[in-house]
């Protein structure tokens, strides 16, 4: 059985996962049919995506009557990078970060 | 619904029973909280919360929305008074949700609803580290030691 690291990194080696992701970070709390709005993928491929995402615990959903809605949940990100990068200066990074975007323009693909 | 909700998510290797104690007691609380904060309440239905800085003064009284010991606890965390011109017009609402998911693990789901403009960038940032401290508190017994804030 996977961990639960092996399936964040599963989840997120997909761009059209990524992309949802990004399109949650934009706007937290979407529905489903919201989230296959503008998006080049079938209904049932976003559904599956979604299910993969929150299996994966980097979606996190709550019911408000009939409506499922879906949320980025940071916090796997957050324990990774803990793992990883915390012992590092993370004001740094951020600089690095900024200087990166800056030099590359706000696309991040 | 309020646009300005946060989900968040976190797997605890522990009991409904532990996790629940660890939301209401203050030991827990300050513990997992890098003692910045402390809380006082009976944690019953309608009964208020009492929400103080690390340093001990008072910060702003909420209220028990609902308590259903140990799955499911809502409770209001108003703006402290001298904000309270910019807070919205309904105070910012904490529900928390264990789930068991097998015999010695939770799902722990916290809602967190009606936040203000000033504090939506904020503690997008803030539950995280809460959430990955209690975690670890829970299942080692050590919280995690947060880094200083960074003056930004």
């Amino acid at each position: 059985m996977p961990s639960d690291v092996d399936k964040v990194f599963k989840a997120l080696a997909d761009p059209g996962r990524r992309l949802l992701l990004d399109r949650l970070h934009a706007e937290n709390g979407q529905t489903l049919g919201q989230l296959c709005q503008r998006m080049n993928m079938t209904r049932q491929a976003v559904t599956k995506h979604l299910k993969q995402l929150e299996e994966a615990n980097l979606v996190a959903t709550i019911w408000r009557g009939r409506e499922k809605l879906h949320y980025l949940n940071p916090v796997p990100i957050h324990q990774i990078a803990e793992r990883w990068i915390d012992k590092f200066e993370r004001g740094r990074l951020r600089v690095i970060a900024d200087l990166k975007r800056k030099l590359e323009g706000e696309s991040d693909a | 619904m309020s646009d300005r909700t946060f989900v968040y998510a976190v797997h605890i290797a522990t009991t409904p029973e532990k996790l629940w104690q660890a939301l209401t007691r203050n030991e827990f609380w300050q513990e997992y909280w890098n003692g910045e904060w402390r809380v006082e309440s009976t944690w019953k239905s309608g009964s208020p919360v009492k929400f103080f800085n690390g340093d001990g003064t008072f910060f702003s009284e909420g209220k028990v929305i609902a308590s259903d010991p140990p799955k499911s606890l809502t409770y209001t965390w108003p703006s402290p008074p001298e904000d309270q011109g910019s807070a919205p017009p309904e105070p910012e609402r904490l529900t928390w949700q264990i789930k068991p998911t097998g015999p010695s693990a939770v799902m722990l789901k916290l809602i967190h609803e009606c936040l203000s403009e000033k504090y939506y960038q904020s503690v997008g940032e803030g539950w995280p580290a809460i959430l990955s401290s209690l975690k670890s508190l829970l299942e080692t017994g050590q919280p995690l030691k947060f880094f200083p804030r960074s003056a930004s």
